[in-house]
């Protein structure tokens, strides 16, 4: 007790020797100087820990991350919910320590500038420094624009992190129950698909679950796809780690093309139209979507090397598979009426407007010899026209879907065949007129004839 | 030719001579620093003055004062005025060193003792043109210049 008594007298004597002590002009000047560079050394050590708190942020990004899909693994972890909190907690205390340690290094400059402001002291300093060739105000001048640079920072409350991280947490959920539908569709299908689906009942119910199974697998890739954008828009994730359900995604969408390309094989030109369209609308439906997610795909690691290659050689096969069925399909509609119509066969989906295009063309110019006999030009036409109204009666949807035709094509060729009519069908009309005019103009006559004829008789 | 034209003659001489032998003079230098200089000598008692690229010995000088103290540990204080006289002292010094340069060497000019049979506790220098101001930890203070006190304020 004694002791403490002594130490605050000695401090207490030692308070005026300190500050009351008197300092000479040139001792004032190296104050000046010592603080000055005091102030240089501070706001070196004030970047350097927003750096490393930076860093620091980083980091801790990545272990809640890390932290939370470890835990997918458990599917029955509620932890995460419970991190939210510690999450919120921990970058607050981030921006907690960026605001206090700005506003200490502000204390520090208002007080240096304070100091030096006009006045005695400055004029002293800068006498003095004129036997040093030291400039003053050039200096007080970059401590002032320290200060505006530092006071103009905005404190960021990292509400954004902590955004992304709640959306992570959140789509666990949404992801596992995702996982557990496709997995369980999966399954089911597989197994009708063993059992050799023949009848149509039992294909259009798989090809409906597999729709399901189609739509939960692009929802889960466009929940994992922009959870990785979220990550990396975020600036804190140093080396942002796959999703650990990326592995899987190429397992499903695999498996899912494997499965259609197996049912596929049961398609023939007899197949209930509504199934081929079905079964089209999915190929068409999962390569466009395909087409647009490749690239994000790569990008947050959800597809390894070699992977996006892999599907797109499924998908070929896939094609294989149904394409050319929907192309004997289209072509049985002319030949089963013995149109003698030539197809411009080619894997591009175009050679269909060309067959057609290219067969009436030559119709719709008088001058062409096959219009020489009009009445088997009409006959043609009347064929033609009964398999394009089954064609698009019974797949218009798959013709535009496979990208055959467009609404604007159709509409081309419905104009082509009201031209074709007009000039087979017109040549008709008017010799009907022409006949039926000599037949009226024959009655008349005979009418004429009979009542000349009665009248002379009376 | 009689003595008195030698005589004239000779005198005419001389005054040519002197008038030629006069040197020429840059006049009204101001050697006076705006504040002291401050700092401990090394082990060797070499003091160096980096503002002005100058270097001397102040062991001697020590000798003089009776100090005994480890030569690290003595902070010296010195500053010119402006007719170039250097004033250097120290804590615990008891006199205020007045000197010229000479070539290669500081000629004493004065010593002052700024309280009668007592040492000066931690005396420092600013300037106070034309002379030079002195004042101790006790805020006593002195105007000097090379040939003594000129005023003493006892606080």
């Amino acid at each position: 007790m004694s002791n403490k008594i002594y130490l605050v007298v000695f401090f207490y004597l030692l308070i005026p020797y300190c500050v009351l002590s008197q300092k000479s002009d040139a001792e004032l000047f190296y104050d000046f100087k010592n603080e000055l560079k005091l102030i240089q050394d501070n706001y070196k050590n004030y970047k350097n820990f927003k750096l490393s708190n930076e860093n620091k942020i980083k980091n801790e990004f990545d272990n809640y991350l890390n932290l939370i899909y470890e835990d997918y693994t458990n599917s029955q972890s509620t932890g995460l919910t419970n991190l939210i909190p510690e999450i919120k907690n921990s970058f607050n205390n981030f921006s907690q320590n960026n605001e206090n340690n700005k506003q200490l290094f502000l204390s520090k400059i208002n007080n240096f500038l304070e100091k030096w402001k006009e006045g005695n002291n400055l004029n002293i300093i800068n006498k003095v420094a004129k036997d040093y060739d030291f400039d003053v105000s050039s200096q007080i001048d970059n401590i002032n624009t320290i200060k505006n640079e530092i006071e103009s920072e905005k404190i960021d409350n990292y509400e954004r992190i902590v955004q992304f991280l709640e959306i992570i947490i959140q789509d666990k959920n949404e992801i596992l129950k995702l996982k557990n539908q496709i997995v369980e569709l999966e399954n089911k299908i597989k197994s009708k698909i063993q059992q050799n689906i023949t009848n149509s009942n039992i294909l259009k119910d798989v090809l409906s679950e597999n729709n399901l199974r189609k739509e939960l697998i692009f929802k889960l890739i466009s929940t994992i796809v922009n959870e990785h954008k979220i990550i990396t828009s975020s600036d804190y994730a140093e080396k942002v780690k796959p999703s650990p359900f990326s592995s899987d995604i190429y397992i499903l969408l695999n498996n899912f093309m494997e499965d259609y390309i197996n049912i596929s094989r049961n398609l023939s030109i007899e197949t209930d139209p509504n199934i081929l369209t079905t079964c089209l609308n999915a190929y068409n439906d999962v390569i466009s979507k395909l087409d647009s997610l490749f690239l994000l795909m790569e990008n947050s690691n959800v597809l390894k090397k070699g992977e996006k290659e892999d599907l797109i050689t499924k998908s070929q096969l896939w094609k294989n598979q149904i394409i050319p069925v929907f192309d004997n399909v289209l072509m049985s509609e002319f030949t089963s009426r013995n149109i003698p119509i030539v197809f411009f066969k080619t894997n591009n989906p175009e050679w269909f407007h060309k067959t057609l295009t290219e067969f009436i063309n030559p119709y719709l110019n008088p001058s062409d010899e096959v219009n020489t006999d009009k009445s088997k030009s009409d006959e043609i036409r009347q064929k033609f026209e009964d398999a394009w109204n089954s064609i698009k009666e019974k797949w218009s949807q798959a013709l535009i879907s496979s990208k055959y035709l467009d609404k604007n094509k159709i509409t081309e060729i419905d104009n082509k065949l009201e031209t074709w009519q007009s000039i087979t069908g017109g040549s008709y009309k008017s010799s009907t007129i022409i006949i039926i005019i000599i037949v009226l103009i024959g009655i008349s006559l005979a009418i004429y004839i009979l009542l000349k004829f009665k009248r002379k008789e009376t | 030719m009689n003595k008195n034209n030698i005589l004239i003659m000779f005198i005419l001489f001389l005054i040519f001579i002197f008038s030629s032998c006069s040197t020429f003079k840059i006049e009204n230098v101001k050697y006076g620093w705006n504040g002291e200089y401050f700092a401990e000598p090394d082990e060797n008692g070499d003091f160096t003055i980096p503002k002005n690229s100058m270097k001397f010995n102040i062991l001697k000088l020590l000798e003089e004062e009776g100090i005994k103290n480890k030569i690290t540990d003595i902070k010296l204080r010195i500053i010119r005025d402006d007719e170039g006289y250097f004033y250097i002292t120290g804590d615990k010094f008891k006199y205020i060193w007045v000197f010229k340069t000479d070539e290669s060497s500081l000629k004493l000019k004065n010593k002052l003792e700024l309280l009668k049979g007592r040492t000066l506790e931690d005396p420092k220098f600013n300037e106070k043109k034309p002379n030079i101001k002195v004042f101790l930890k006790d805020k006593s203070e002195f105007i000097i210049n090379k040939d003594g006190i000129i005023k003493s304020e006892n606080k």
